[in-house]
């Protein structure tokens, strides 16, 4: 990727993108969060106020719930935080299932196409709209892509 | 009909161009693009993206006949360029826009850009085209949603030293 010293029009953007907007938070076993986020940039460009947090081998539940409220907090600029995780029942899920007092919403089953549908209007929508999209866009995604081109060429 | 021009190499992508669509008031889109026109895949997979905006995928040929012979029928519609060389394309023959918007270009492997926004790359010859698409009277937007802040493409490429 090409890196270039802070230019005037760089500095507008910085303006403009550290406006008010829902930050994104991504909890997963493992790497999982991480990879997520980094192919989102790689379709979307750079992005604010938006964090992974990824539980390893050996790690502490304690730790981890503590982590997690600190990310909230820093993401959180008063238009709410929306939490993906990778799915319903496992430690991260259970741990933010629990967290009802800060302004978020929580979503399970994260895949690329949700986090990718609503990056682009977390400053314009309100929490409880990315979070209703987030969902169809995640269920619409999934596919039976074979099947599909069959019926396209007629086969 | 009014022609709304949208460069975005993303072409169709749910919730933003559904956004687009009824932000401008628009009931059809179409993709302008010979290679996506030749491919009976996308042609047909394209539509369906558009979550029920109907959706006509062409080649800029044909996408600029079509618009001629509706020229005078009430309406509007998105008109979708892959980048900016189809836009000028299409503009060259004959299309007039009421309003010309980068959604998204992302940088191309192995091709020399400046990222002039994080979701649009440039190379020099990107520049010299959006450049001629500017000399036709346009101000080019660079918002991928109609709430974005908007920021001119020809100034920016001028304080990115591209122009």
């Amino acid at each position: 990727m090409h890196k270039s010293l802070l230019s005037a029009g760089e500095f507008i953007t910085g303006c403009f993108l550290g406006g008010k907007m829902i930050g994104i938070l991504i909890v997963s076993h493992g790497k999982f969060a991480e990879g997520l986020i980094d192919a989102a940039k790689l379709i979307a460009g750079e992005q604010e106020r938006i964090e992974s947090i990824g539980l390893f081998e050996g790690d502490n539940l304690d730790d981890l719930t503590t982590k997690i409220k600190q990310a909230i907090s820093r993401l959180d600029d008063g238009s709410g935080v929306i939490v993906f995780v990778d799915m319903f029942g496992a430690s991260p899920s259970n741990i933010v299932s629990r967290l009802i007092e800060q302004n978020i919403i929580a979503i399970t089953g994260v895949n690329l196409p949700m986090v990718l549908e609503i990056m682009s209007f977390r400053n314009s929508l309100s929490l409880q709209e990315i979070a209703d999209i987030a969902v169809n866009s995640g269920k619409e995604s999934i596919m039976n892509l074979t099947q599909k081109v069959k019926e396209i060429l007629g086969k | 009909m009014k022609v709304h021009l949208h460069i975005d190499n993303r072409l169709i992508h749910g919730q933003v161009t559904v956004t687009w669509c009824s932000f401008f008031g628009v009931n059809l889109i179409i993709v302008a693009d010979d290679k996506v026109a030749a491919d009976p895949l996308q042609r047909a997979m394209l539509p369906q993206a558009a979550r029920g905006i109907k959706t006509e995928v062409l080649s800029i040929a044909d996408a600029v006949n079509y618009l001629k012979q509706r020229e005078n029928l009430p309406g509007s519609v998105l008109l979708i360029a892959k980048n900016p060389l189809g836009a000028l394309e299409l503009l060259r023959n004959g299309i007039k826009a009421e309003t010309i918007n980068v959604g998204n270009q992302a940088p191309i492997a192995g091709t020399k850009y400046v990222m002039v926004l994080n979701w649009i790359a440039v190379t020099s010859d990107d520049a010299k085209v959006y450049k001629e698409i500017a000399n036709f009277g346009y101000k080019i937007s660079t918002k991928r949603t109609p709430n974005d802040k908007d920021y001119e493409l020809i100034d920016l490429l001028q304080k990115k030293g591209l122009l």
